[in-house]
This record gives structure tokens, sequence and C-alpha cells, in this order.
């Protein structure tokens, strides 16, 4: 086939060696990849796609070497975009080598990608990953002789103890040295099949128009398989009419020699390969019909027990992630709060300016939002790290797929609907294990309806104050329900229109059971959580400003501030109005700080452990906080919640919560807080005066919830109280939900249909449930 | 990989086997996509199965060679199998 040097030979080069890693998906890969690497590596994606891709290097016997580790694929076809982005790596980025990493237990199927690659003409090796499990299950391999039939050198590796590096390492430094020497050997069809294959090459090497580097046979045999991306390629080329004339002859000739498709029988000759090579030097002793695998799934998969096992671990899973993250959380809210702090200290008493104002109540505010959940959203990732590496996610997937199937969801989409019910944002994250791009969106368009821990703090708000004892369990129970009908509901909607489609069709591998490594799965929860941090953080500032502008401007007049209070005049808007903020919703323990200290670091969600809440939702500084009850009226986000007023009070709000409303994009628990700071009109008169109160730190977090639910029991309905936390359930994702979904969709569009749609939904639905209500009561 | 034996036996989709039956696979019906993905994971006609869980409705597992694999209740009844063995 005599393929010219490829233009990336790294003899004479001084650049780093380019390693590109591959391997069927639990084949040991990842940690192969980080034996290589150890710690320097990055995330990225490929352009354009959400497929993620790690590049890390090393250095061997004086030679940069640079490893990109491929999305884990069965196959090279186009079927997925892993494969896709796999196979453009290998033709059009060309590496040096490849190395594939071959399950070395599961040998025949693993082999089958690795054939694709010998079919590219690329310097190739293979990594014989678990091989010790091989020699377990009874199986020998003769790696010289296999290596001899393949052409192609093979390194035994037992991955997770580090076996075989060195081996590797070297392998790879004299593979891309000497590249010509390591050439794979050519795969065989068989005579007949090869006769037309060769027919169809010698004409695309005749033509001369395609790229060197692509072997001329490789191209003939994808084209006789039909290969779409093989097709664009043709159409490059200078005759492409009379070489499809002939790819079709040729594929008639095979179809009616043998009956089957020209795809189906290159398969099967490669298969065949396989086969022919493993007989040769492969020896199986035993075939292992028990494996512990088998047995552990004989439990866990079955019938009875699949769910309650689910439903056991999953228990888990949360108790893990909301209660270990406490403490952590504790800490960031301090460290926010005290860089808050910080910050305005900058400003003596008197200069405050807005640009004080920008830093601590919008930037320090925005971005403290976010970094208290980092610990939730590590946590998560860790567990769902251990879930996958152990290979329970797949059996996960397995037992929801019936219930998941019904609403035209894959059995993946199981587990971030889960997740989005401690926070959607993860969850959106968590959708990026399935595998059809419908499915993902499906699965994330309808993930905000599962109620999010921070709606809780509102109807933990509500809830008490409006409705008697008995009723208030089956409204709080109601409220998760509706959400989760509507999910139902509008994910079959949505697949049987704008995402209509085939599902994804449900066809997984079980990987066998396996102890997940320390350091596999911290790794693979880092990956995680640190994209998380660079995606959502930078967009979350711009946002978080914005809000904090709306609430900030326009001016409103300077209240005269009380001058013989030190801490007076350290709010913007004048401090009164800002210590009844504190006091009505008591933002944690700021006052007892006493004079001279400024702003409010702490969580407004304070608030809610007096009441028993989760601490997850505790929460830092959000955007708008800190700006008292005049200037929040005044500004654009009061004068847009002013003029919305007509339309939402058709659904049950007044002004007043159509401003907190704005406020709760921010984040859904926001919602409490702002409806504390603008009920401070009602209930402290114009909250002159009180700041001997705050002095006497007489602070009680009960009394402050109990005033602000009288406030509201004297302001609204319990029809009212229910449209609001139903509007609260169903209307826009909070902000850092819009962001996330528009960075994993890949396109604003999908998180501007949700953002509207949902809205949309809400306010139909909200209207209904109040203008019924309102005839009965 | 030897030839399957196409003749002679009555194939049937692969979701009316019960658990334990083993079978060799005829026929895979369906788009090529399916087909293409079925291939790469060693599911193809002459392979060798054998059904491990099969309920009345939703996904089932099977066994080839060395893998697991999960499939689909719409799958399983695109993959025509001659039973036995």
């Amino acid at each position: 086939m005599g393929r010219q040097p490829s233009k990336s030979d790294a003899a004479g080069r001084s650049g780093p060696i380019r390693v590109g890693l591959a391997g069927n998906p639990n084949a040991g890969k990842s940690t192969i990849f980080n034996n290589l690497t150890g710690s320097r590596q990055h995330v990225g994606n490929y352009p354009g796609v959400t497929v993620e891709t790690k590049e890390g290097r090393f250095r061997y016997q004086d030679r940069e070497i640079q490893v990109i580790d491929l999305p884990g694929t069965y196959s090279l076809t186009a079927y997925s975009l892993e494969e896709l982005v796999a196979r453009r790596f290998v033709i059009e980025d060309r590496p040096d080598v490849i190395v594939d990493v071959v399950d070395a237990s599961n040998l025949e199927r693993n082999l089958y990608l690795a054939v694709q690659f010998m079919e590219l003409g690329i310097p190739l090796i293979l990594a014989f990953n678990m091989s010790d499990v091989a020699k377990a299950r009874g199986t020998e391999i003769d790696i010289e002789l296999l290596s001899e039939l393949l052409g192609v050198t093979i390194i035994p590796t037992v991955g997770h103890r580090g076996q075989g590096m060195d081996e590797l390492k070297e392998a790879i430094l004299a593979t891309a040295l000497d590249p010509t020497d390591h050439r794979p050997s050519p795969v065989t069809y068989g005579d007949e099949v090869e006769r037309q294959v060769g027919r169809v090459a010698r004409l695309i090497e005749d033509d001369g128009g395609l790229d060197p580097v692509i072997p001329a046979r490789w191209l003939a045999v994808k084209l006789l398989e039909e290969d779409e991306e093989a097709e664009k390629l043709l159409a490059g080329l200078g005759s492409p009419d009379e070489i499809s004339e002939a790819v079709r002859k040729a594929a008639h000739h095979i179809e009616t020699d043998f009956g089957d498709s020209a795809e189906t029988l290159i398969a099967d000759r490669r298969y065949g390969f396989i086969s022919g090579a493993c007989q040769e030097a492969v020896k199986s002793t035993v075939e292992s019909r028990h494996t512990m695998s088998d047995r552990i799934d004989s439990v866990v998969t079955s019938r009875a027990l699949g769910i309650p096992i689910f439903l056991g671990i999953m228990y888990v899973v949360f108790a893990l992630v909301f209660t270990l993250g406490e403490v952590p959380m504790d800490w960031i809210e301090h460290g926010v709060e005290d860089a808050a702090e910080l910050v305005a200290g900058w400003w003596p008493a008197g200069t405050e300016s807005a640009l004080q104002s920008l830093l601590v109540n919008g930037i320090i505010g925005g971005v403290g939002g976010i970094l208290v959940f980092l610990p939730n959203i590590f946590l998560l990732f860790l567990a769902i790290a251990i879930l996958e590496d152990s290979g329970y996610m797949a059996r996960a997937a397995f037992i929801m797929d019936r219930l998941m199937h019904k609403i035209g969801l894959h059995g993946r989409s199981f587990i971030p609907m889960l997740i989005g019910f401690g926070c959607t944002v993860p969850a959106v994250m968590g959708t990026r294990t399935l595998e059809s791009r419908r499915d993902r969106l499906g699965t994330m368009l309808v993930l905000p309806l599962m109620s999010c821990g921070a709606r809780l703090p509102i109807y933990m708000l509500f809830i008490p104050a409006f409705f008697p004892q008995a009723w208030q369990a089956p409204v709080l129970w109601s409220l998760y329900l509706i959400g989760i009908v509507l999910a139902i509901l509008l994910a079959k909607l949505l697949r049987s229109t704008i995402l209509k489609g085939e599902t994804a069709p449900f066809v997984m591998e079980l990987p066998p059971y396996r102890m997940p490594t320390i350091k596999g799965t911290l790794m693979h929860m880092w990956e995680r959580g640190w994209m998380f941090i660079r995606k959502a953080g930078t967009v979350i500032v711009g946002i978080s400003i914005l809000l904090w502008a709306m609430m900030y401007y326009p001016r409103a007049p300077q209240p005269e501030a009380a001058p013989d209070h030190d801490h007076a005049a350290v709010a913007p808007a004048g401090c009164d109005e800002h210590d009844i903020l504190l006091r009505t919703a008591h933002l944690g323990d700021f006052a007892a700080a006493g004079p001279g200290q400024v702003l409010p670091g702490p969580a407004m969600v304070d608030s809610a452990t007096p009441l028993g809440l989760p601490p997850m939702l505790a929460h830092a500084p959000h955007p708008g906080e800190g700006i008292g009850t005049d200037q929040l009226h005044y500004s654009i986000a009061g004068r847009l919640g002013n003029s919305i007023e007509p339309v939402m009070s058709l659904i049950g709000f007044d002004w007043k919560t159509s401003v907190a409303m704005i406020g709760a994009f921010a984040a859904k628990e926001v919602f409490v807080a702002q409806l504390a700071i603008v009920h401070a009109i009602e209930t402290e008169g114009h909250g002159h005066g009180h700041h001997h109160d705050l002095d006497d730190h007489g602070h009680d977090h009960h009394h402050d919830r109990e005033s602000l639910r009288e406030a509201l029991q004297h302001e609204y309905s319990a029809l009212q109280a229910f449209c609001i936390m139903l509007f609260s359930l169903l209307s826009m994702p909070c902000m850092v939900t819009v962001v996330t979904v528009w960075k994993e969709s890949g396109s604003w569009k999908w998180a501007a249909l949700q953002l509207v749609g949902l809205t949309v939904i809400a306010y139909v639905i909200t209207f209904a449930v109040y203008q019924i209500g309102q005839l009965f009561i | 990989m030897t030839p399957s034996p196409r003749q002679n036996v009555q194939p049937m989709p692969l979701a009316m086997l019960s658990p334990g039956e083993r079978a060799r696979v005829v026929d895979v019906r369906g788009g090529r996509g399916f087909a293409r993905r079925l291939t790469s994971l060693g599911v193809m006609p002459g392979t060798a199965l054998e059904v491990v869980q099969n309920g009345l409705a939703g996904p089932l597992i099977v066994k080839l060679k060395e893998s697991r694999l999960a499939l689909g209740r719409g799958m399983s009844h695109r993959i025509m199998v001659a039973p036995g063995e």
C-alpha cells in the first residue's frame, strides 16, 4: 500500500512526540493515561463538540512526549461523536504513535478497534491492559507471536498497579523514532473482497488527489462500507464519480457472491482476522462462566432486588454529598465573607462608591455564590466517579431504562434527573454520559423541573405561614410531584416534536465490577470539577455584575443616614434598609460584629437553619444583597418588578414578589432574601431607629422568620402563596443553570429556549391554578 | 469466527429467549447505525450468545465471549437469533 512518510514522523524533529491514546470504554485507558502523565494534564473539549479529551505530557529519555487521551470507542465508524472525534484526530492530526489500550481479558472484541487503526497504517502500540485478570481467568497470551502476527508492538500492562509503564514509554519512543519499522501488517479480508478492495484502491491511487497520509486501501474499504465520512473525502478527489461507480460495482459483486452486504462481510472478515490471530497466539483453558462479576450481577440487576439496591445506593450518595459538603461549605462561606469585608474595608466610612459595591456585592457576591456550591459539586463528581469506575453506573442505567424508555429518554438519563433534586448544575453536566444528542438535550431541558435544593427555602418560608400543620407535608410533596410529572410530560413532548427521532438504541456494555482506585477516582472528580469552575465561572461573573447593576442603578436619592452610627453610612444605599434586611431576614451573624463592620457576607440561607433545613442550602452572598429597600424599589430591577406587576398579578404576584422573582434568577433562594428586603418597608416602617437593636445583638432567628411570615400572611392568601411557590419551581432556572445549559448544549439557543419555555409554561400553569383557585376560595 | 448455520433453524427475536438460553445471531434488522454499533461490540451474524437476564419488559442482559451487554427491549426484537447450542 506504500504509505509515504508521514508529515509528522518524529525522528528528525525536536518538537514533542505526539501520542494518541485510544481504546474501548472500560479498558482502563484513563488509568494508563494518568500513569503516563501524572499530574501534567489538562482537560479540554474538541471545538464544537462536548466530547472530553485530555492532554498530558511526560519526559522520557530527554524527549518530551505529549499524550492526547481520545474518547473511549468501540470502533472507528462514524456512529457516535466519540468515534468521529477519535477518527478525525488520527486522520487529520496524524499523531506519531497510537497507543491502543486493550482489555486483555476481553481480547477479540477489543482488537476490533485495533484492527481499524492497523487499516489506517498508523504506527501502533497495543497496551494489553489487565493482563493479570486475563491470566487469572485462564487466558495465556503468546505476546511475541501475536505481536508478530499483527505487526504491532504489544506491551502487557496492569494499569492500576502501574506495571508495564516503562516498557510502554520505551515502545512509544522506539516507534516514534522509527515509524517505518513499526508499520502494522495489512489486514486481509479474503480473496474476493481483497480483489474488489484492490480495484477501488488502485483507482484512488491513480487519481492522486488523496492526502498522502491516508492509505488508498483504507479509503477503498471505507467506501465499500458506505461510510459517510469517507464519502466526503471522496468528494474532494479528482474523479469522484468514476471511483464511486467502481465502488458500487464492487459492492454489488460482493453482495451477489456472498449474499451479505459488503459492510457486514468486511466486519465479519475483520473479526475473522482477529480470531485467526488469536487462535494461534491465545490459549484459553476454560471460559470462566461464573466470574465474581456475574455473581454480583445476579443480585444487583435482578428484578426483585435491582431497584431497592439502586435506591439504597442513591440514598447513600445523597447523604454523602450533602452532609460531607457542609463543613467545607462553611469555610468557603466564611472565606467569601472575609473577602467581602476586607475589600469593603478599603473604603473608609463615608467614602463608599459604586466600585466598592460592584466589588463586594457584584463580583465577590456573585463568585461566592458559585464557590459555595463547589464542595457539593466535587463530592457529587466523586460519587459519580466511584459509581462509574466500579462499573455500577452501567447497571443503574440498565435498571432504570425500562422506566426512562417510557418517557422517551435513555436509561442513563435517570442519574442526572436524580442529581437534579440536589442541584441542577451538576445534573446538567451529568448528562454527558448520554451518547445521543437528542437524549441529552431532552434530559437537560427538563432538568430544572426536578425541584432543586435551592427552592426549599422558598417552600419552607411559605408553607408554615399559610398551611395548617396537617397540610404542610402534602403541599410540599405536591410541589415535587408537579415538577416530576411535568418533567415527564415535557420530555415526552420534546422527544416527539423538536427532538424527534429514534431514541439511541440502548446498547451498553456492562463492564466487570472493579475496585476503583483512589488516584483514578480523585482525578476524575478533579477533571470534572475544574471544568465546571472554568466554564461556569467566567460567564457568571458577567451576569452577577449585570444583576448587581440592575439593583444598584439608577441611584435612589440618598436617605439621610444617621450620622451618629459608625456603620450607618456603609451600605451603598443607606444602611437603614440594610439593617432591616439583616434583622428581618437575619443574614448571618454580621450584626453581632458590631459597629464599623461592613457588608453582609453571610448567607441568606442561614435563616433557613432554624427551620431545620439541610445545610446544602447555605449560601454565599448574592448580587443585590446589601442593597437597601429604597434603592431596590428605585432601581431597574425594582422598576421592572413594578412594570410587570399587571401581568404577574394575574398569577397572584404583586410588585414585591415580582422583584424578588427577578433577583431569584441569581439563585433561587435569593427570592427569600429579596422578599425580606422589600417587606421590610411594611414591617419596620421606614427603617429608622433600629440600629440599637443590632448593637444589642439581640438576635432571634426564629423571631426574624416569624416576622417575615406575619408580613406575608397579611398580604397574601394561601392560594397566592401556593402560586408563588409553584411559579418559583417551574419558571426560569437560575443563571448558573442557564449558563451551564448554554455551555453544555453548545448553543445559547437551547438555554434561551429552556428559559423562555419553562417561564411560559410556569405562567400558564400558575395562571390556571390561580384563576381557577379563586373561583373556589 | 465461524460462518453461521443459517439453514434449518427458525430464527426468532432475541427478546423471546429466556435466561440461560443460548443462541446464535442470524440477522440484525434495523438501521445501519444500529448494526454498526452492534458489530463494534461484537454482535453480528454468527455471534454466539447467552441470555443472562430477561423479564417481561425492559432491557435484557446477554453474554458473549467475555462481554456482558445490556440491550434495550426494542433492540432485542431486531436481533434475530437461532436458538440452540
